[in-house]
C-alpha cells in the first residue's frame, strides 16, 4: 500500500522551508500503510472468528469478528486519509554549532478542510556524512497532537549534536497510527538537506584580547584607536547598485551629474593568521582526537570573535593532508572559515609549511601568528622540515603563539569551567583558576 | 548506553517547567492507561464467569486486576520480573493443558481449561511492569477471551459485557495511538512508555534532542483523543460492525455450542419425582410464547395463565426395595414414535360453532433442550412455520423433527415454531381436549389391494396399541399406594352412585387436595423417605406435602383406583405477561405436572359441548391439584425484569438466532432492489454450497481430504502455506527478478509512425517476428534475418533492406520528392507479404 504523489503545494511553496544555501532537493513523497504487531494480532483473531463463526453458526463469533473487522477498516480509512492530506516540510537553520543547540523547524499543513488530525509524529534521520568515523544515525523527532482542519503548525526540534561535522537530514516522514494503533501511515517524503555543525564554541575569559595579542601597535592597535578605516583612496568611479550612500563623492556627482562614489585601496595586511595544526599520530586514541578537537574549538572560537571586530584582518589556514585558508571578514567569511574548520581532519604529517606559505601568499604579510595544535612547537619543528625558519620571522618580532592543550595560558583565555556559550560567545568573568582540560570536560569529543 | 554517553545525552539540557508539566501529564496519562487496561482485564474475566465450572475466573481477573493497578501501577510498590513472569505462565500452561489429557469426556472442560489459562496469564501480566508490549498482550488476551466466551456463552450477559469492553477497549487503543505518536513505531518495539526520556536516551552516543513547546500542545490534545475518538470514530466503527455482521452470507443455520448447563432438562422419557421441584429452583426463561389472534392478528390476551403440554407420563415405576425409596415416571413409545406432521385445522360443520372458540396462532421460542420435547397448547394445527415440528397424535404432544442431537454438541439447539390452536375462548384455555384416533392411517386411494391390506393390518395394530394404553392408563399397584383407593373412596363419600360419572369423580378428586384437607404445596424436598415404602403412599398417608409432581401422582393414583384412565403431564403453567413484548414468559419456575383423565363422552356435563374439536366418544380432562400457592408462582413482574426479558429477546431475535432467513428478513425490511437482492442471494447460495462441502469433508470436492471435518495434512497445509506467504510477504524481490519484470514490461515497443513500416511490421508479425523495445530499424531487420530458413533468408533480406533505407531516408533525411520513396517501400512490402504468404503455405 505504497502511492507516490508530489508535494507541491502552493501555500508553502512561497515560504523558505527547505530553500536556503544548505537545503537539498526536495523530492516526491511516498505513503506506506503497514499493520502494527497489535493490528496483526486482530487480523488473525479476527479472521480466526469470521471463519468459525461462519463454519460453525456461532454468531457471537461473527460479532466479534464485525466488531475487529470494522476497528481495522476504520482505522485504515481514517490514517490513510489522515496522512495524505499532510504535507510535512522542514527548514535547517543557517549554522549550527557543536555542544549547543539548534533549532530545526518543520511546517506540518492539514490539507484537508473538514477533518483534523491527531497524533502525528514528524521524524527526521540524521546522519553523519563525513566519514571521519562510525558515527550512527540518529531520530529527530517531533509530536503533534491535533492539527485542525486546513491548519498549518510550525513546530521546531531542539538538536544538539556533540560533534562538528557534516550532518545529513533525510527521509522526512509525518506518520499517525490514529485511532487505534492498529496501522501505522506514514508519508516520506525524499527531502535531503546537509547542514555543517560547526566546531564548539568556548567561553572566552573578559580580557582575552589582551591575551591573545602579543604586542600592542601595529596597524590593528592603531585603526581601534582611530576607528574604522576604509583603507587608501584609490579613485572615483560610477555609482552602482549596492553602493553605501556614505561613499557617494558629492561634489564629482555635483559635477557629472551623476552619482559618482570613492574607491579605497584595502590594505593587504593581514593583523592575525590563526593557523591549525592538524596533526595526530598515526595510531591516535581517543584522548589525542578529543586534543585535536579542542584545539579546533579553540581556533574557532577566536576566529568567530576577531572576524567579527571589523579592524581585525584574519586569515585562517589549516594544516592537514591539503593545506587551505580563508580570510574572514563579513558573515560570508565567517563562515567559510567556520566550515574549513568543520571539515579540518587530523593527519599524522600535516603540511604547515604549506599552510603558512598559502596564507602568506593570499594575504600578504601577516602581522601575528597564532598557532593551534596538539603537540609543542618544539616538537612539530623537529617532525616538520624547514617550520623553524619559517616561524623564524615571527618569533623575532614577538608575533608567534604556539598553543597547545596543554598550554596553562589558555586558561587566560578561555572560561574552561564556564558552560558552553553556544552559538552567541558572551564574555564571563575569569574564574578562579581552572585546571588543564580534562577528559572530562572534553565529553564533545567523545568518539569510540 | 554507557555511562559517558548517558552523560553526553544530558549536556545542555534544561528542565523547564514546560518539562515538569510534560512529565507529570505523562505519568498522569500512564496511570489513566494502567487503569483502563486493568478495567479490561477485568471485565474480560467477568465475561467468562457463566457458568459453574468458570464463575471463579472472574474473582482471579478483578482481584490481579485491582492489586495489580493498586500496588504495581500506582504505588510502584511491587512489579514481577519478566523471568518469574515467564515461569508463571509456564505452570499455568502445564496446569491447564492437563484438561485436555482427557478429549473423550463431554462438556466444556477443555473451553475451561482455555479460560482459565487465558485469566491466568493475563493475571501474570498485569503484575508486570507496564510496557507497550504488556499493552498489547494484554488487549490480545482480552480479545481472546471474548472469543472463547462467545463459544460457549451466549447470554444476555454476553452482549450487557460486551459494550462497555467495547468502549473500554477503543478507549485503551486510543491510548496507544497517543503512545505511538510520542514514541514512535521503533519505541514501541523496544517497549517503555516514558516517551521523551527514551527518547532523549536513544539519542545515541553525542546527540540529544528535546521535542519543544509543542509538548505542551500535545499533551493537552492526547487528553481529548480518547474522547474524540469515541464520539467520531466509534459510530462509523458500529456502522461498520453492523453492516458486516448482517450483510455477511449466513451460509450455516445459528447453532449455539451450548455446555454451559443453561438446557431444559425434565422432559425427557422418563422423570424423577422430585425433578419438576429441582427445576423450579431456576427462574431462568425457558419458553416465550406469544399468542396471536389468526383474524386480527393482534395480539390475544389469555385469562389465567396457559398450559403448555411437554411430555406424557403413563407409566409409574417405584421403587421401595434400596434405602432411598424413590419414583419415577415414564412414557410409553407409541406405536410411531417418530411422530408426524401436524394435523390440518378443524374445520367445523356449522359455521355458527366459529363464535364459541377463537383461532390463535402460538409462537413458541424454546431454549436448548435435552430431549427432543416441544411444547404445545392442546389442540393444536399446522400453520407455514410448523414444518420443524412434528407431534405425537394419541400423545398430544410436540417433538423437534431432527432425531439426533447436534454433532458436536449435547443439546438441542434453540427453536422457535409456531402451531394454531383452538384452545381458547374468550382468553379462556379449554380444559377437554378430544381423543383424537392415533396414528390413523390415511384411508385414502384405497384403490389398491395391496394398501388396503396395509391399512388394514396396521389399523388392527392400533387397536392392539390403544387397548394395551388403556391398561396401562389403568395400572394401579393397591398393595404399595393403599392410601390412594381409600382416600379417593373417602373422597367420594356423599356422592350418589347415579352421580358418579367419571367427569364428576374426577372433579371431586381433583378438589380433595385443598389445605382443608391438610394437603399443601412445599418446595422443600428434604422430607425424610421411608424404606419400603412407595413416595406417592408416603405423600398421602403421612406428608401431605409437596411440589405439584406429587399432587398430580397422586390424583393419577387416585383416579386409577376408581377406573378412571389417567395419565400424568409434565410442561409449563405460567401467567407471567411481559407486557413489552407481549408474550408469556415460561421459565424454568413455571415448569408444572398435571393429570389428564380420560372422560367417555356421556359422562360429560349435560349441555357441555366441546367447540373447535372434533366429536370424540372420550375427552382428555385436564386436572391439576396442585394448590393455587404453588401454580400461580409469579403474577406479576417487575419492569426491569420485563425489560431485561426485552432485550433478551432482541439479542437472541436479531444476534444469536440471525440465521439466512432472519438476514432475509433484516434485508428486506432495510430496502434494497430485488436485482441486488437476488445477486446476493445467488452468492449466499454458492458460498453455502462450498461451506457445506467444507463441512462435509469434501475439500476440494472431496479429494483433498477424508470425511473428518478436522483434517491434519490440510492444518498442515494450511499452515506452511500461510508461512509461505507470510515469507513472500515479508521477502525483498531480487533485483534480477524486478529488473526482468521492468524489462519484459519495456519489452513492447511502440507503434511506428511510418505506415509502410507498419505494413512491414504486420506482415512479420504473422510469421511471429516482432520488435523488440530500443531496437533500431535496422537492428531489428537484422535480428531478424537470423530468425528465417537459411535457405530463405536472401529473398525476404532485400525488401526489408528496401523498406528499412526507405525509412530512414524519408523519416530523417530531407529528400526533395518522398512520394518515390514510399512507392519503393510500399512494393517492397508487397513483396514482403507474397514471401510471407508463400512461407506460411509451406507451414
Amino acid at each position: 500500500m505504497t502511492n507516490r504523489r508530489p508535494t507541491a503545494n502552493p501555500m508553502l511553496s512561497s515560504l523558505n522551508y527547505g530553500i536556503g544555501p544548505q537545503s537539498g532537493q526536495r523530492g516526491e513523497s511516498r505513503q506506506r500503510n503497514r499493520f502494527t504487531r497489535l493490528g496483526f494480532h486482530f487480523l488473525f483473531v479476527g479472521a480466526f472468528a469470521m471463519l468459525g463463526g461462519s463454519i460453525r453458526g456461532l454468531n457471537l463469533l461473527l460479532v466479534l469478528a464485525a466488531v475487529t473487522v470494522a476497528l481495522l477498516i476504520v482505522q485504515w480509512r481514517v490514517c490513510k486519509r489522515m496522512c495524505e492530506s499532510l504535507s510535512v516540510q522542514r527548514r535547517l537553520p543557517t549554522e549550527a554549532f557543536a555542544g549547543a543547540p539548534f533549532r530545526v523547524r518543520y511546517r506540518v499543513a492539514n490539507l484537508n478542510w473538514f477533518a483534523p488530525a491527531w497524533m502525528m509524529r514528524v521524524t527526521d534521520l540524521v546522519t553523519s556524512t563525513d566519514n571521519r568515523d562510525s558515527l550512527p544515525s540518529f531520530e529527530s523527532a517531533i509530536r503533534i497532537g491535533i492539527l485542525a482542519a486546513g491548519a498549518t503548525a510550525t513546530p521546531s526540534s531542539e538538536i544538539i549534536v556533540g560533534r562538528r561535522g557534516r550532518y545529513e537530514f533525510d527521509n522526512l516522514s509525518i506518520a499517525t497510527a490514529f485511532p487505534f494503533a492498529l496501522m501505522l501511515a506514514t508519508q516520506t517524503t525524499d527531502h535531503k538537506q546537509s547542514i555543517d555543525v560547526f566546531p564548539k564554541l568556548l567561553p572566552l575569559q573578559r580580557d582575552w584580547r589582551k591575551r591573545v595579542h602579543s604586542r600592542s601597535g601595529g596597524n590593528a592597535s592603531t585603526s581601534r584607536r582611530s576607528g574604522a578605516t576604509e583603507g587608501e583612496f584609490y579613485g572615483l568611479r560610477g555609482w552602482q547598485s549596492g553602493d553605501t550612500l556614505r561613499q557617494i563623492h558629492w561634489r564629482t556627482t555635483a559635477r557629472l551629474e551623476t552619482p559618482a562614489v570613492r574607491q579605497f585601496e584595502q590594505q593587504q595586511r593581514f593583523d592575525v593568521c590563526i593557523l591549525v595544526d592538524g596533526w595526530l599520530p598515526g595510531n591516535a586514541d581517543s584522548a589525542q582526537n578529543e586534543q585535536l578537537e579542542f584545539v579546533i574549538s579553540m581556533a574557532a572560537t577566536l576566529a568567530v570573535q576577531l572576524s567579527a571586530d571589523p579592524v581585525s584582518r584574519v586569515v585562517l589556514a589549516v594544516a592537514d593532508q591539503i593545506p587551505t585558508t580563508r580570510t574572514g571578514g563579513g558573515q560570508t567569511g565567517r563562515l567559510e572559515m567556520l566550515r574549513l574548520l568543520t571539515n579540518a581532519a587530523g593527519t599524522s604529517s600535516p603540511d604547515v609549511v604549506g599552510a603558512i606559505e598559502m596564507a602568506c601568499h593570499s594575504v600578504g604579510s601577516v602581522q601575528e601568528l597564532l598557532v593551534f595544535s596538539t603537540r609543542s612547537q618544539t616538537q612539530a619543528a623537529e617532525q616538520t622540515d624547514g617550520l623553524a625558519g619559517v616561524l623564524s620571522e615571527w618569533a623575532r618580532r614577538g608575533g608567534l603563539r604556539w598553543i597547545t592543550p596543554k598550554d596553562t595560558a589558555i586558561n587566560y583565555i578561555f572560561a574552561l569551567g564556564a558552560p558552553s556559550a553556544g552559538s552567541r560567545m558572551s564574555e564571563t568573568k575569569p574564574g578562579p583558576k581552572s585546571a588543564v582540560p580534562t577528559r572530562r570536560s572534553l565529553v564533545y569529543g567523545a568518539i569510540g | 548506553m554507557s555511562r559517558k554517553e548517558t552523560k553526553v545525552a544530558r549536556v545542555g539540557q534544561t528542565i523547564d517547567a514546560d518539562e515538569v508539566r510534560d512529565h507529570c501529564d505523562t505519568s498522569r496519562r500512564s496511570l489513566r492507561l494502567n487503569l483502563q487496561f486493568a478495567a479490561l482485564s477485568c471485565m474480560g474475566g467477568l465475561i467468562l464467569g457463566n457458568n459453574s465450572e468458570t464463575e471463579w475466573l472472574p474473582l482471579i481477573a478483578v482481584f490481579f486486576a485491582i492489586f495489580g493497578f493498586v500496588v504495581v501501577d500506582w504505588l510502584k510498590l511491587f512489579s514481577l520480573p519478566a523471568v518469574a513472569a515467564y515461569i508463571a505462565m509456564g505452570g499455568a500452561l502445564l496446569y491447564c493443558v492437563t484438561a485436555f489429557s482427557d478429549f473423550t469426556s463431554p462438556g466444556s472442560q477443555q473451553m475451561t481449561a482455555v479460560a482459565t489459562l487465558l485469566v491466568i496469564v493475563q493475571a501474570v501480566l498485569i503484575l508486570q511492569r507496564k510496557t507497550i508490549r504488556i499493552y498489547e498482550q494484554l488487549g490480545v488476551f482480552c480479545l481472546l477471551e471474548l472469543v472463547v466466551a462467545a463459544v460457549f456463552n451466549d447470554a444476555l450477559k454476553y452482549g450487557l459485557l460486551f459494550v462497555p469492553i467495547m468502549i473500554v477497549g477503543c478507549w485503551c487503543l486510543a491510548l496507544l495511538s497517543v503512545i505511538a505518536a510520542e514514541t514512535g513505531t521503533s519505541e514501541i518495539d523496544s517497549g517503555a512508555l516514558a516517551g521523551s526520556e527514551l527518547i532523549r536516551s536513544r539519542q545515541i552516543r553525542d546527540t540529544a534532542s528535546s521535542p519543544g513547546r509543542s509538548n505542551v500542545a500535545f499533551v493537552r490534545a492526547s487528553r481529548w483523543i480518547s474522547l474524540y475518538a469515541f464520539w467520531t470514530v466509534g459510530p462509523a466503527v458500529v456502522a461498520v460492525g453492523v453492516i458486516f455482521f448482517y450483510g455477511l452470507p449466513r451460509t450455516a443455520d445459528a447453532s449455539r455450542i451450548t455446555g454451559g448447563g443453561n438446557a431444559l432438562v425434565g422432559f425427557s422419557d422418563e422423570v424423577g419425582l422430585g425433578q419438576i421441584g429441582e427445576m423450579q429452583q431456576s427462574s431462568e426463561i425457558s419458553l416465550r410464547v406469544g399468542l396471536t389472534d389468526a383474524g386480527s392478528r393482534q395480539e390475544y390476551l389469555a385469562h389465567g395463565g396457559i398450559y403448555l403440554r411437554g411430555k406424557v407420563l403413563e407409566h409409574y415405576n417405584s421403587r421401595t426395595t434400596s434405602e432411598q425409596a424413590a419414583g419415577s415416571w415414564s412414557s410409553i413409545k407409541p406405536l410411531l414414535p417418530s411422530g408426524a406432521a401436524l394435523p390440518r385445522q378443524f374445520q367445523p360443520s356449522k359455521k355458527v360453532d366459529r363464535n364459541f372458540y377463537d383461532t390463535v396462532k402460538v409462537a413458541v421460542s424454546s431454549e436448548s433442550n435435552r430431549s427432543r420435547a416441544l411444547f404445545a397448547v392442546g389442540p393444536y394445527f399446522r400453520t407455514q412455520r410448523s414444518r420443524e415440528v412434528v407431534h405425537l397424535p394419541s400423545r398430544g404432544t410436540l417433538m423437534r423433527r431432527d432425531k439426533e442431537l447436534p454433532r458436536f454438541g449435547f443439546e438441542h439447539p434453540r427453536l422457535t415454531y409456531e402451531f394454531g390452536t383452538h384452545a381458547f375462548d374468550q382468553g379462556m384455555q379449554t380444559e377437554l381436549v378430544a381423543k383424537t384416533d392415533g396414528n390413523q392411517f390415511p384411508a385414502r386411494n384405497q384403490s389398491a389391494d395391496r394398501i388396503v391390506s396395509f391399512t388394514d393390518t396396521f389399523n388392527s395394530l392400533r387397536q392392539v396399541a390403544d387397548a394395551n394404553y388403556r391398561t396401562e392408563l389403568l395400572s394401579f399397584d393397591a398393595t404399595a399406594i393403599p392410601t390412594a383407593r381409600r382416600l379417593a373412596d373417602l373422597a367420594m363419600t356423599g356422592m350418589q352412585p347415579a352421580s358418579r360419572k367419571s367427569y364428576l369423580v374426577a372433579k371431586r378428586l381433583e378438589q380433595f387436595f385443598a389445605r382443608e384437607n391438610g394437603f399443601a404445596y412445599t418446595l422443600d424436598l428434604s422430607a425424610p423417605t421411608v424404606e419400603g415404602v412407595d413416595p406417592i403412599e408416603q405423600f398421602l398417608a403421612n406428608d401431605r406435602r409437596g411440589n405439584c409432581q406429587y399432587f398430580a401422582s397422586a390424583l393419577a393414583m387416585m383416579l386409577r383406583s376408581q377406573s378412571i384412565p389417567a395419565r400424568l403431564v409434565v410442561g409449563y403453567h405460567t401467567d407471567e405477561y411481559n407486557h413489552l413484548n407481549h408474550h408469556f414468559v415460561a421459565r424454568q419456575l413455571h415448569a408444572h405436572a398435571w393429570v389428564e383423565a380420560l372422560i367417555p363422552r356421556e359422562d360429560l356435563p349435560p349441555g357441555l359441548t366441546v367447540y373447535g374439536q372434533p366429536e370424540a366418544d372420550e375427552y382428555w380432562l385436564r386436572l391439576d391439584a396442585t394448590p393455587s400457592d404453588g401454580t400461580n408462582v409469579s403474577a406479576e413482574i417487575g419492569a426491569i425484569d420485563q425489560t431485561l426479558d426485552v432485550f433478551q429477546n432482541l439479542w437472541d431475535e436479531y444476534v444469536v438466532e440471525m440465521d439466512a432467513a432472519r438476514q432475509q428478513n433484516v434485508l428486506d425490511q432495510s430496502g434494497g432492489s430485488s436485482a441486488i437482492g437476488s445477486s446476493y442471494s445467488l452468492m449466499v447460495a454458492r458460498l453455502a454450497l462450498m461451506l457445506d462441502n467444507l463441512r462435509a469433508g469434501k475439500l476440494g470436492g472431496g479429494s483433498l481430504s477424508g470425511k473428518l471435518l478436522f483434517s491434519w495434512p490440510a492444518a498442515l497445509f494450511g499452515v506452511v502455506l500461510t508461512l509461505f506467504v507470510f515469507l513472500c510477504s515479508r521477502m525483498r524481490i531480487p533485483t534480477w527478478v524486478r529488473r526482468s519484470i521492468s524489462s519484459g514490461a519495456s519489452r513492447r515497443a511502440l507503434k511506428p509512425s511510418i505506415p509502410f513500416y507498419v505494413d512491414a511490421l504486420v506482415q512479420l508479425r504473422r510469421l511471429g517476428i516482432t520488435p523488440r523495445a530500443g531496437q533500431t530499424p535496422r537492428e531489428f531487420v537484422d535480428s531478424a534475418d537470423s530468425q528465417f530458413p537459411v535457405e530463405h533468408r536472401s529473398l525476404f533480406r532485400r525488401p526489408l533492406n528496401v523498406v528499412v533505407d526507405r525509412l530512414y531516408q524519408t523519416r530523417y533525411r530531407v529528400a526533395p520528392d518522398k512520394t518515390q520513396l514510399i512507392l519503393d517501400a510500399q512494393a517492397a512490402v508487397a513483396e514482403l507479404k507474397s514471401l510471407v504468404d508463400a512461407a506460411l503455405k509451406r507451414g
